[in-house]
């Protein structure tokens, strides 16, 4: 080895100034991304969605009853379609999400205690959407109905309020989402998008910076000049961005966005740590059997463009069939992802994080297939 | 050179392109198979519970045995105090936990309205509605059965009590996706995504690897020919490979999932050409101004993630920032996904989708005369240094 550390480290840098894009991708693009992502979430709950209401009665309690969806957080009332079949039309448009039918005569028949029924269809090929809107319109109806009853029996005046109103429900539940108490969609998905992106900008980043090397110097000569210390090198400067950026939006999300984090950061930073090392081993093979930037792009976008549904926060992981959870452990993000979720919303002991870590460890293995590829290459007399 | 010696051209350059043919043909089959695999089960069922059952009556130990039954709950342990439910919980074994009060019984007789409550890991949202789902339905028809026998108890005769316990109901379906499946509710959209990306992948490597070609010297074939002349042949070629592709997403793979497919076949390709067109169309404008054919790879690559959740499908566009909804409008993307779900999972028809289609429409002239224009420019800068 004829080069001395700071040579390396600075043959490293300079290749940022070499390659403009390499640049780009660790500075301009990740705070993009960042805001993109972020701004897409920026209504983090779920709230006035279109619901089309075709009131066919137009009496007392109908109105109050549309008056009560068009109150809920979750909806709007969209009254302008004369017909469910307008409704419908539009719903197939996506104008509107849900459609609610209130038959003629329905105030005749809640006060003459005959129970009439509300018709509802919602739009479950949007199903975050759909399941939303039907929780909300469960939550109306109930109410209204409870209001109807207890009304009902106070004025027949042999009751109280409360006794009324355990008499028309009796039973209640009480539900406590633990760990988002908002339920805010934002802290649930951006908390896992953002490390995806980041997982991709890894594997995006590594590649690059072999292929950049490439074209300054070529790859083969570069491994001859420098051997281990540059591969080092190379993958150490990278580390610290890539850490840079982890920390950064751990920073965003735990500190600016006072999202609940009951974990020790210093977990979290060396997962980081762990996760970086395994996505950029994987990195490198993919750059070392490919040889070529484009090939190992493509490579590593089958590997990590899909990963997002493999985490296991949107799809739970414990209903995936056999393949996808084993596709799913050899994917770093997963793995890290438990550990952030772990760490953040239980405040885990660390010693709950070790299996996990243990495999993003493992990933490490993945450098000694590098290493026997370039010896291949090498022998072979590569380019 | 004649067109269709030029079209022979293009087909060969597209076919001797490695990295062209890996993603067209490897990415599209690939990601047909592994992009759906996490939702195969389409729906998450039994999450696992632990109860912590303080009254120990009969109907405390039914309203167990209603919760066990719904698919969404699975019970799987029962703590005997507090602390043990929550030791239970925190070991990660259980996902919620519910809690019967204690004179749960007493209470429900003396008509007090005993609070059932439940708690669960809203970390992992599909798990929390799931385990909200199955205990307030088991809750919910208990408690509608004790109003039923409390009416019987009142001399109310049974099929009365039956329809009159609640004052109004509510009969809410599910439409279009009746199952709620997770299959139905991403692949569509998804597919028509892959496709997206792939032929802006495609046709962007197509265009960098000859723009670099030029740049090390060579006079290909694609400099001897008019610019429009080329970006026609480009465009069959593309349609042509696309086209089959289409029908394999929406026709093969929709019925290997099982998810259907409304629009009639005629329908689907009209629509389907102007998403092509436009899509190549932005192909060829990426293609044009990266100076390396993988930068073509990475940008798409980068800007998946950004396109799926703001296409409208998951997140609703409503609750998008305006800005950022008139920006993903410039994307072929996000009218084309609402379109193809329009037709193909709603039934809609032709005219409702066509201020999808007119909008594509104007993409793909917008972009196919930037093409133009920076095409020209390039092969401007390029051909005197020949």
């Amino acid at each position: 080895m004829s080069r001395s550390f700071f040579r390396l480290l600075r043959d490293e840098l300079t290749l940022f100034l070499f390659d403009k894009w390499l640049l780009a991708l660790v500075t301009l693009i990740p705070a993009l991304l960042m805001l993109l992502i972020c701004s897409i979430f920026e209504n983090g709950v779920v709230r006035e969605l279109p619901v089309a209401v075709v009131d066919m009665d137009n009496t007392s309690v109908s109105r109050a009853l549309v008056r009560a969806i068009d109150a809920s957080p979750e909806m709007k009332v969209r009254t302008d379609y004369l017909s469910v079949h307008e409704a419908v039309h539009a719903m197939r448009d996506a104008k509107v999400y849900a459609v609610v039918s209130i038959s003629p005569k329905f105030t005749e028949k809640v006060v003459k205690h005959e129970s009439p029924t509300v018709d509802a269809f919602y739009n479950t090929q949007f199903v975050l959407v759909g399941r939303t809107l039907a929780s909300s319109l469960q939550k109306v109806v109930t109410t209204a109905s409870v209001t109807a009853a207890v009304v009902r029996d106070l004025s027949r005046g042999q009751t109280t309020a409360s006794q009324a109103m355990a008499d028309s429900m009796p039973l209640q539940h009480q539900i406590t989402p633990l760990y988002n108490p908002g339920s805010h969609y934002d802290q649930f998905l951006v908390s896992a998008l953002i490390p995806s992106l980041w997982q991709i900008l890894i594997m995006a980043i590594m590649v690059l910076s072999f292929s950049a090397q490439h074209r300054r110097t070529g790859i083969a000569v570069w491994i001859d000049k420098t051997g281990l210390g540059g591969f080092l090198t190379k993958l150490l400067v990278n580390q610290v961005i890539f850490l840079a950026m982890g920390a950064g939006f751990l920073y965003y999300f735990y500190q600016y966005r006072h999202w609940p984090m009951q974990g020790s950061w210093r977990v979290l930073i060396i997962s980081q740590y762990l996760m970086i090392l395994a996505t950029q081993a994987v990195a490198s093979l993919m750059y070392f059997i490919a040889l070529d930037p484009a090939r190992a792009l493509s490579l590593s976008a089958g590997y990590v463009a899909p990963a997002f549904a493999f985490i296991g926060i949107t799809f739970p992981a414990n209903s995936m069939a056999l393949f996808p959870q084993i596709w799913r452990a050899l994917l770093p993000i997963t793995h890290y992802m438990r550990i952030q979720v772990m760490q953040v919303n239980y405040g885990a002991d660390q010693v709950n994080v070790l299996p996990e870590a243990l495999y993003l460890a493992l990933f490490s293995l993945v450098f000694i297939f590098v290493w026997l590829r370039v010896r291949m290459l090498h022998k072979g007399g590569i380019k | 050179m004649s067109w269709l010696s030029l079209l022979r051209a293009e087909f060969k350059a597209i076919f001797t392109n490695p990295a062209v043919l890996l993603i067209i043909i490897g990415g599209c089959v690939f990601y047909s198979f592994l992009y759906p695999q996490p939702y195969l089960n389409q729906l998450p069922r039994e999450q696992k519970i632990v109860v912590l059952n303080l009254d120990q009556t009969p109907l405390s130990r039914r309203l167990e045995r209603m919760v066990d039954a719904t698919p969404d709950v699975k019970i799987a342990a029962h703590a005997f105090s507090l602390e043990e439910a929550k030791r239970i919980f925190y070991k990660g074994d259980v996902s919620g936990l519910m809690v019967i009060p204690t004179h749960f019984y007493r209470d429900l007789m003396l008509k007090r309205a005993p609070v059932i409550s439940y708690a669960g890991d809203a970390s992992y949202f599909l798990i929390y509605s799931a385990i909200a789902q199955g205990t307030a339905s088991a809750v919910g028809t208990l408690s509608a059965g004790v109003s039923v026998q409390r009416m019987l108890a009142d001399g109310v005769p049974i099929s009365s009590a039956r329809d009159h316990y609640t004052e109004i109901k509510l009969n809410a379906r599910p439409v279009f996706n009746p199952g709620i499946g997770y299959i139905n509710y991403v692949v569509p959209s998804v597919f028509i995504l892959i496709l997206h990306q792939t032929l802006l992948i495609a046709a962007g490597i197509l265009g960098g690897t000859q723009h670099e070609r030029t740049q090390q010297g060579e006079n290909g074939y694609w400099l001897q020919v008019p610019v429009w002349r080329l970006m026609s042949a480009r465009i069959f070629a593309f349609v042509c490979i696309y086209t089959p592709l289409i029908l394999y997403f929406t026709g093969t793979c929709f019925r290997l999932y099982e998810v259907p497919h409304l629009a009639s076949i005629p329908h689907l390709l009209s629509f389907a050409f102007m998403f092509v067109l436009a899509t190549i169309a932005l192909g060829m404008v990426i293609g044009a101004l990266v100076p390396r054919r993988e930068l073509a790879t990475v940008t798409v690559l980068l800007s998946s993630l950004p396109l799926v959740f703001s296409a409208g499908f998951i997140w609703p566009v409503e609750l998008l920032p305006a800005w950022l909804s008139a920006m993903m409008q410039f994307v072929p993307s996000t009218t084309a996904i609402m379109g193809f779900v329009k037709l193909n999972q709603m039934g809609a028809d032709m005219s409702q989708v066509m201020d999808n289609w007119l909008e594509l429409s104007k993409l793909a002239g917008f972009y196919l005369l930037l093409a133009y224009f920076l095409l020209r420019r390039k092969r401007r800068h390029l051909l005197p240094a020949l």
